[in-house]
């Protein structure tokens, strides 16, 4: 695309015409008087913040190595009491301490593999969608396909090839959960893409990566935020599915999924049903404090998709 | 009907043929192979190892091995199981079945609850029964499949025992025990008591997600000028929503149906392990400890068949629901 000679002198222009209307601050505000009336979204962003404290703090909150046995033989799953709170598993751990840690892996797992889903997401969406035409059309009929193939069974097989590691679990969920993020962006590139200030960027001479980078997508946020977080939810919830098959975080590494492997047979279930409870319990507040944060971000960042 | 439904099935051709070319990549990349499993067993000599290769066919290059596999399976040979050295197709047709059953009595379930609850939220909008859902459906889709399966293993095996905790008959049932007039009970009460929890579990994702879209496929159509029209005409409500707007408000919810399909699968796979359903889901599970990979290859493509197929029905469904889309052009 041919430069104009006074491309530079036009850009602070355009700049100007997208956001002259509110400034970030302002937005900002807007934006927490609307999310701060929705009371479960409220709740699930103090639950997310909490056990965020609790990982990163983890040497400061448990109460016992996670990953050390109990001296005492004979306090293999024993049941809560004041020494153990949550009781210890068959090798006599700390189920409160391993719990603690799992919330570092969980929330590791979540956020690495959301971040590599984004990128290509975001990348691919955006790309099909200020394209359009031919190339839209190649690039949404790949992602029709993955998106009709069972993600838990390409994980499992994955993960079944590749040696099982807490790594190869975030790069591979990254890898598969990228299709869905590209669909919410390219929509909207595609509805973007023909506005006033993507025009205007255009006949500036702007080229067609500094137009989708820097005119359309900080446009587009918002719905990439909202994927973003219902996207950790369901990472969360597919690294535990791993990790309780047995082919996700490994032993003795702690994860909230893998806790349960152990935890499933009937003896333990009768004997040392703690053991089950906890994690299994974390796994879905965790979960749910994602979704309902994502569905009070959808109705404060975007209105229009409020039902 | 014909141009588009042809055009609708190349493609799903062309997603087989990519899930295929991705499985065996996969396959090939796997270190150690299917030859791990003898790796360490020191009663297997150089040349044996040879021989096993030779006889499974691994000495060939791996371009020659997938279009032998390709060209098999279009004869509908699936291969042989690296670990039991039966047809892949035997295996698999012998368990599938099973998964099948599970399924389906799953998909009445989800739609039997699904679809009226949807209902009634939307024409109940913002009562204390739909917020409940709204509530009850966040829930539903944060449950990890396998926690819930563990707890109603809990509650209804090993506290209440009102239920066995898996399986799928028990051995030694026989319904000639039974008399005559009570047998077909007793054989329906031992199918069903061994299938409630886990169509139950498998249908809690379902059930949260599909009367979401359905709340909300049938406020959209409420809000339609010919729902107002009938209104005004002074037909029923009841007739308003089962003649005029349900129809409509059904259409959606088809294609989200056939969309979800693979999460159905997956989600079988999981409830299968727990409540040791014997189906294709269990078989590939161990099939993936056992590193038998010709075996989750067949089981990936009969899956990606079977989507691919539902995928197709629920185009076809949706034709018959709204004719105004006709597959042409």
């Amino acid at each position: 695309m041919a430069k104009l000679a006074c491309n530079e002198k036009l850009q602070p222009s355009v700049k100007a015409e997208q956001d002259d209307t509110l400034t970030t601050a302002r937005k900002l505000r807007v934006f927490w008087r609307r999310f701060k009336k929705n009371k479960t979204a409220v709740l699930g962003l103090s639950i997310i913040v909490f056990l965020t404290l609790v990982a990163i703090f983890a040497p400061f909150v448990a109460t016992h190595d996670p990953e050390g046995t109990d001296e005492d033989l004979y306090n293999i799953d024993a049941p809560p009491s004041r020494d153990n709170w949550w009781g210890t598993d068959e090798l006599g751990r700390d189920v409160f301490s391993r719990s603690v840690y799992g919330a570092r892996i969980s929330l590791a797992v979540g956020l690495v593999s959301v971040s590599i889903a984004i990128f290509i997401g975001t990348l691919w969406g955006a790309i099909a969608g200020y394209y359009g035409g031919r190339l839209d059309n190649v690039m949404m009929r790949i992602v029709d396909a993955i998106m009709s193939f069972p993600t838990l069974l390409l994980l499992i097989t994955i993960m079944a090839v590749f040696e099982p590691s807490i790594w190869n679990v975030m790069i591979v969920l990254g890898l598969t959960s990228w299709p869905s993020i590209s669909r919410f962006v390219r929509a909207e590139f595609l509805s973007l893409k023909q506005r006033e200030f993507a025009e205007a960027a255009r006949a500036s001479g702007a080229s067609d990566a500094r137009i989708i980078f820097r005119h359309i997508l900080p446009n587009a946020t918002a719905p990439i935020i909202v994927a973003a977080t219902l996207g950790l939810a369901n990472a969360i919830l597919s690294e535990s599915a791993l990790s309780f098959l047995g082919i996700g975080v490994q032993p003795p590494t702690p994860s909230w999924g893998n806790m349960l492997t152990n935890a499933q047979d009937l003896a333990s279930m009768i004997d040392a049903p703690w053991k089950a409870f906890f994690p299994g319990f974390l796994i879905f507040v965790t979960v749910l404090s994602f979704n309902f944060l994502g569905d009070g971000l959808r109705d404060a960042l975007d209105p229009r998709l409020k039902q | 009907m014909g141009k588009k439904l042809l055009k609708r099935m190349a493609i799903s051709l062309v997603t087989l043929f990519i899930i295929s070319i991705l499985s065996f990549a996969l396959m090939e990349l796997a270190p150690g192979g299917p030859m791990a499993v003898y790796a360490e067993n020191p009663k297997i000599s150089k040349a044996d190892k040879e021989r096993i290769k030779a006889r499974l066919g691994l000495d060939k290059p791996a371009h020659v091995r997938y279009y032998l596999w390709l060209t098999n399976i279009l004869k509908g040979d699936l291969g042989t199981s690296y670990k039991t050295g039966r047809p892949v197709a035997t295996e698999i047709l012998q368990l599938l079945p099973a998964t099948l059953k599970l399924m389906t009595v799953s998909f009445l379930i989800s739609i039997g609850i699904a679809i009226p609850i949807g209902i009634y939220s939307a024409t109940h909008r913002y009562s204390w029964v739909d917020n409940l859902v709204t509530f009850g459906s966040f829930f539903g889709l944060s449950l990890p499949v396998f926690w819930f399966g563990l707890l109603m293993i809990y509650v209804f095996a090993l506290w209440t025992k009102l239920l066995p905790a898996g399986g799928y008959l028990t051995p030694w049932f026989n319904p000639g025990d039974y008399g005559l007039l009570v047998r077909p009970l007793a054989v329906l009460w031992e199918h069903l008591r061994y299938m409630i929890m886990p169509a139950i579990v498998l249908s809690l994702m379902n059930v949260a997600g599909w009367s979401r879209y359905m709340r909300s496929s049938m406020l959209d159509v409420i809000n339609q000028d010919y729902i107002r029209t009938a209104r005004a005409k002074g037909v029923p409500e009841k007739l308003v929503i089962r003649r005029h707007a349900l129809r409509n408000a059904l259409t959606p919810i088809v294609t989200i149906i056939g969309l979800d399909l693979p999460y159905f699968f997956g989600g079988a796979v999981v409830t299968e392990k727990i409540f040791a359903w014997p189906g294709m889901g269990r078989l590939f599970i161990d099939s993936v400890f056992a590193r038998d990979y010709q075996v989750l290859m067949g089981i990936v493509m009969i899956t990606a068949v079977l989507v691919l197929l539902g995928n197709l029905l629920a185009d076809l469904l949706y034709t018959v629901l709204d004719p105004r889309v006709k597959y042409e052009g």
